[in-house]
């Protein structure tokens, strides 16, 4: 339990670090969302000083953070000063649809990279082992912007699937069973590009690591005992090899999040990635410090869900045994 | 300290660098070898198709490749077959700066004016796609290769301090590098390019966005780097170097440093293409470099519009050189990796 | 200061040693004794073996004397200087007179480096010129019984035995008084380990050198050690000549270590045809 703890105390901590960060950077930022506003002669210097005062914008920055976590422990997270409303909910009702996109996209990319990695080990040096090999390897090397385009222009130009936002425009009108089909059909596309991104990454380590598990001393002794190949994958070299795996769930979170907002952007799929990229053009600086927490938050869950697995899957972890030496 | 290159190249090595080498030129040559200013408009020719090389005319066969001209009909263009350009090479045209250094005005390949080679076809304002792509490739590229080296500096020094002092420091900065591993950077790149100022030179973007992805990224080479200086540290040959009076800084430079180098020419191919994808990615968003300034990125994001990318697929040519770029730079890093590995 | 050293011709004379290491970080921290207060001493010119099971303390020990590392408490006297009193910069002189010798010198070289480059290291550390390192190397290569027409190559070209050749090369370098030799035997097999033994003897001879060899192999002892001191668990637990020692044990520790040692000491003269 204590492990937990640790691992919970330790998210808490780069939380805040990330914070921290974010307001240094502030700090640096030699603009804010009023410059924009400065050059419109209509609104005068005294206007914006004052609309300064009211957001807090000149106090100096340990005030600003101060009452930024404040209301981040209110559960506001800060106010937008282009949508005049707190941040928070604003920022929760478009990460619904991102969290949609991503778990949809992380269950189909495990779903298909585990067998598929397994797969390829068991049958090392095969025809499907070599074809997994060279897919993926292109798929890693090919930036997620280039496959994305790719498969958008594929699919715009031959109607495969709609394209653009998360419904169609009569979606009102459908019943509640082609609301779902309607939502399904504009997910396919984000979902598609983000299972090919993600999915390269996963299913060679999956296949690297059964592949350590089989080269084993003890393995090699139970295939000599004549254990067969079935039991051999599923008894003995699975659940090693998950350990690899499951660190890796944790990590492949940060790139399943940061391109989830380049596919958000490019599919136009209204999640967390417009809505921060917005705030970036009207410089509506809580929106985007908003925006990186909330995807630092849905990083460190996947990693606290990542270390739960791990806890239950490893007995050395259980003990406190990995932490010694 | 005598250099000496001990390694053996593999040949698989030596031809990816050579390729990569050739590209790199073409980009470096791009005012030579492009035949048109990247900025240069022909409003009568907005999202003219590529031109068509011909070598057949109506009677005869010619050894020398010819254009005819677009002309603009109601659903797009036409060739004109009335009249035919020849193309030439080394002809005069627009005038560049030749490496930066002296004016010129020759190029590789052209046609008389008013004929247009437009081999990968025009953008809305008409201007040469395969112009600007190369142009455009000189700002990407460069802006891959400037972050990967802020990244990979900042990176060793952090490594090489954590893992050579060890104790608080190591563990301070090694905490920072989990929070820095721990951020989807994409969302992190976006956030700090919010708080630059939007609207600058773009020599001045260039350097701020450069900068920004390369600070942002030193975690994992400082990780590597510090393993690396922590095994090597304890090495015997280390400690005896210690023993006949070494200074931290001799040990550093003549033993502890060359042994980094191999992760870290492995990193470098394998960041470039990587922060290249994030110049583009954050240019594509309309926060990089901005026009007129051609760059791989902010081309492309006229594809955002999703009839002009369904009606002119050539101006997916950013993304296809962007393509060929990543995989020469993985091949690369591939080769490096398993040859590092297999020491 | 503490006492003035008492037998005038000791060379080196260690007393009350101690050296503790710290593991762990934030959280949890754990104190390893790894010496705690060893004495003895080493006549010019002799050789003192110091041997023990590994973890006995023996390397700390010798790492500590041939001024790798700091020691926690305790005197290293080399004539009228406690060294382990001197600060990191006043130390500089005395390293040329304290050598090491590594257990393994496959690691104890840069495998980048060529031979020439990893027997002249000591003097390049010590910023003399190209020409004096230049003719310095070729007589300490020579002298080691190696050739100079192949110290161009890379160290990882030489053979083991060569490899050990080569250290001792560059220990030999800064002309020292004491060479350290922390388990330099060891891992040889034991043509090379006699024909190792022998160099290191007649250097012995020819410089007058005084030896502390580390190891615990009781066959290379008996053969190169004047005198024996057996460690355990950071301490000295018995020392005596090597006669003494090997045919009148006391300490359980010393009968464990050297039991086999006449039988090996045999094995060794027999191979090398030991004279001495």
């Amino acid at each position: 339990m204590s492990y937990l703890v640790r691992r919970l105390v330790r998210g808490i901590l780069l939380l805040a670090g990330v914070s921290v960060l974010c307001f240094l950077f502030t700090e640096m930022a030699p603009g804010s969302f009023f410059d924009e506003m400065r050059v419109n002669p209509q609104i005068s210097p005294e206007t914006i000083a004052g609309l300064r005062a009211q957001h807090g914008l000149d106090q100096p920055l340990v005030v600003r953070y101060g009452r930024w976590v404040k209301s981040a422990l209110h559960a506001d997270l800060g106010y937008s000063i282009a949508y005049n409303t707190p941040v928070a909910p604003l920022l929760w009702s478009r990460a619904k649809n991102t969290l949609l996109l991503t778990l949809t996209a992380m269950v189909l990319t495990w779903g298909i990279s585990l067998p598929l990695g397994l797969w390829a080990a068991a049958k090392r040096g095969g025809v499907l082992d070599r074809a997994i090999t060279v897919i993926s390897s292109l798929l890693i090397a090919v930036p997620e912007i280039v496959i994305a385009l790719a498969l958008l222009a594929t699919a715009a130009r031959w109607r495969l699937t709609p394209v653009g936002g998360m419904v169609s425009s009569n979606f009102e009108e459908l019943s509640g069973w082609e609301q779902f089909r309607d939502v399904v059909a504009h997910l396919t596309l984000p979902v598609v590009i983000l299972v090919l991104c993600e999915s390269a990454v996963i299913v060679r380590h999956v296949r690297a690591s059964v592949l350590e598990v089989l080269g084993a001393s003890y393995v090699q002794t139970a295939r000599g005992l004549g254990i067969s190949r079935g039991r051999l994958l599923f008894r003995h070299v699975l659940p090693v090899a998950a350990n690899p795996a499951i660190s890796l769930f944790g990590f492949s979170l940060a790139g399943l999040i940061s391109g989830s907002m380049l596919v958000e952007v490019i599919c136009g799929w209204p999640g967390l990635g417009p809505l921060v990229l917005d705030a970036t053009f009207s410089r509506d600086l809580y929106v985007v410090i908003g925006g990186i927490m909330f995807s630092a938050l849905f990083m460190l869950g996947g990693n606290m869900v990542a270390d739960i697995m791990l806890m239950v899957s490893d007995p050395r972890i259980r003990t406190g045994a990995a932490d010694a030496g | 300290m005598q250099v000496r290159v001990r390694c053996k190249m593999s040949g698989k090595i030596t031809w990816l660098i050579i390729l990569l080498v050739g590209l790199h030129l073409l980009l470096l040559l791009a005012g030579f070898v492009a035949p048109y200013d990247p900025a240069a408009q022909n409003r009568e020719l907005p999202y003219a198709p590529p031109t068509r090389l011909h070598l057949w005319d109506s009677s005869r066969f010619h050894l020398r490749p010819f254009v005819y001209p677009w002309s603009p009909v109601d659903d797009g263009y036409r060739e004109d077959r009335s009249q035919a350009y020849p193309v030439h090479a080394f002809v005069r045209g627009d005038s560049y700066r030749f490496l930066g250094l002296f004016e010129s005005n020759l190029h590789l390949f052209g046609v008389e004016n008013p004929g247009k080679c437009l081999l990968l076809g025009a953008d809305a304002f008409g201007r040469d796609e395969f112009s600007r792509v190369l142009y455009g490739g000189q700002i990407s590229v460069a802006a891959g290769i400037v972050a990967t080296a802020v990244t990979l500096f900042v990176g060793s020094v952090i490594g090489v301090v954590a893992g050579y002092y060890g104790g608080w420091i190591d563990e301070t900065l090694m905490g920072t590098t989990e929070l820095f591993l721990s951020l989807p950077w994409l969302y992190f790149l976006l956030g700090v390019r919010a708080f630059l100022p939007l609207h600058v030179s773009a020599v001045r973007t260039f350097f701020l966005l450069t900068c920004v992805i390369g600070l942002i990224g030193w975690a994992r080479p400082a990780r590597l780097v510090r393993g690396v200086v922590l095994s090597s540290r304890t090495r015997n040959y280390v400690s005896a170097a210690r023993g006949f009076g070494g200074a931290d800084f001799y040990l550093l430079r003549r033993h502890i440093a060359p042994e980094t180098f191999g992760v870290l020419l492995t990193q470098a191919a394998m960041l470039v293409p990587r922060y290249i994808a994030a110049e583009v990615a954050l240019s594509f968003f309309g926060l990089g470099v901005n026009e007129p300034t051609a760059s791989w990125g902010n081309m492309l994001s006229a594809l955002q519009q999703y009839s002009v990318l369904i009606s002119y697929g050539w101006l997916l040519a950013p993304a296809a050189a962007l393509f060929v770029t990543s995989v020469i730079y993985y091949l690369l890093a591939d080769a490096l990796h398993s040859r590092l590995e297999s020491r | 200061m503490s006492r003035e050293p008492e037998s005038q011709n000791a060379f080196l004379r260690v007393s009350g040693l101690a050296k503790r290491y710290v593991r762990g970080g934030l959280w949890r921290e754990r104190v390893v004794e790894a010496v705690r207060g060893v004495d003895f001493e080493i006549a010019a010119g002799r050789t003192l073996a110091l041997v023990g099971e590994s973890g006995s303390g023996k390397s700390t020990v010798a790492r500590c004397v041939a001024l790798l590392e700091k020691s926690d408490a305790g005197q290293i006297w080399i004539g009228d200087t406690d060294i382990a009193s001197l600060s990191l910069s006043a130390l500089l002189p005395w390293r040329t007179q304290v050598q090491m010798v590594f257990q393994d010198a496959v690691t104890s070289m840069n495998p980048r480096f060529t031979a020439a480059e990893a027997v002249e290291e000591p003097l390049l550390i010590m910023g003399k010129d190209e020409a004096l390192r230049r003719e310095t190397v070729r007589s300490s290569v020579n002298e080691v019984g190696l050739s100079v027409d192949g110290i161009e190559r890379s160290v990882m070209q030489f053979s083991g035995g060569q490899r050990q050749r080569l250290a001792i090369a560059r220990a030999l370098t800064v002309r020292p008084k004491l060479l350290v030799l922390d388990e330099a035997l060891t891992g040889l097999d034991l043509s090379t380990q006699g024909q190792i033994a022998n160099l290191l003897l007649d250097l012995q001879a020819a410089h007058s050198l005084t030896y502390l060899l580390i190891s615990h192999d009781p066959a290379v002892v008996g053969r190169m050690a004047d005198v024996i001191a057996v460690m355990a668990g950071g301490r000295i637990v018995e020392m005596g000549s090597t006669a003494e020692m090997m045919t009148a044990p006391k300490h359980e520790e010393t009968i464990r270590l050297l039991r086999s040692a006449r039988a090996a000491q045999t094995n060794l003269a027999a191979i090398t045809g030991a004279s001495l």
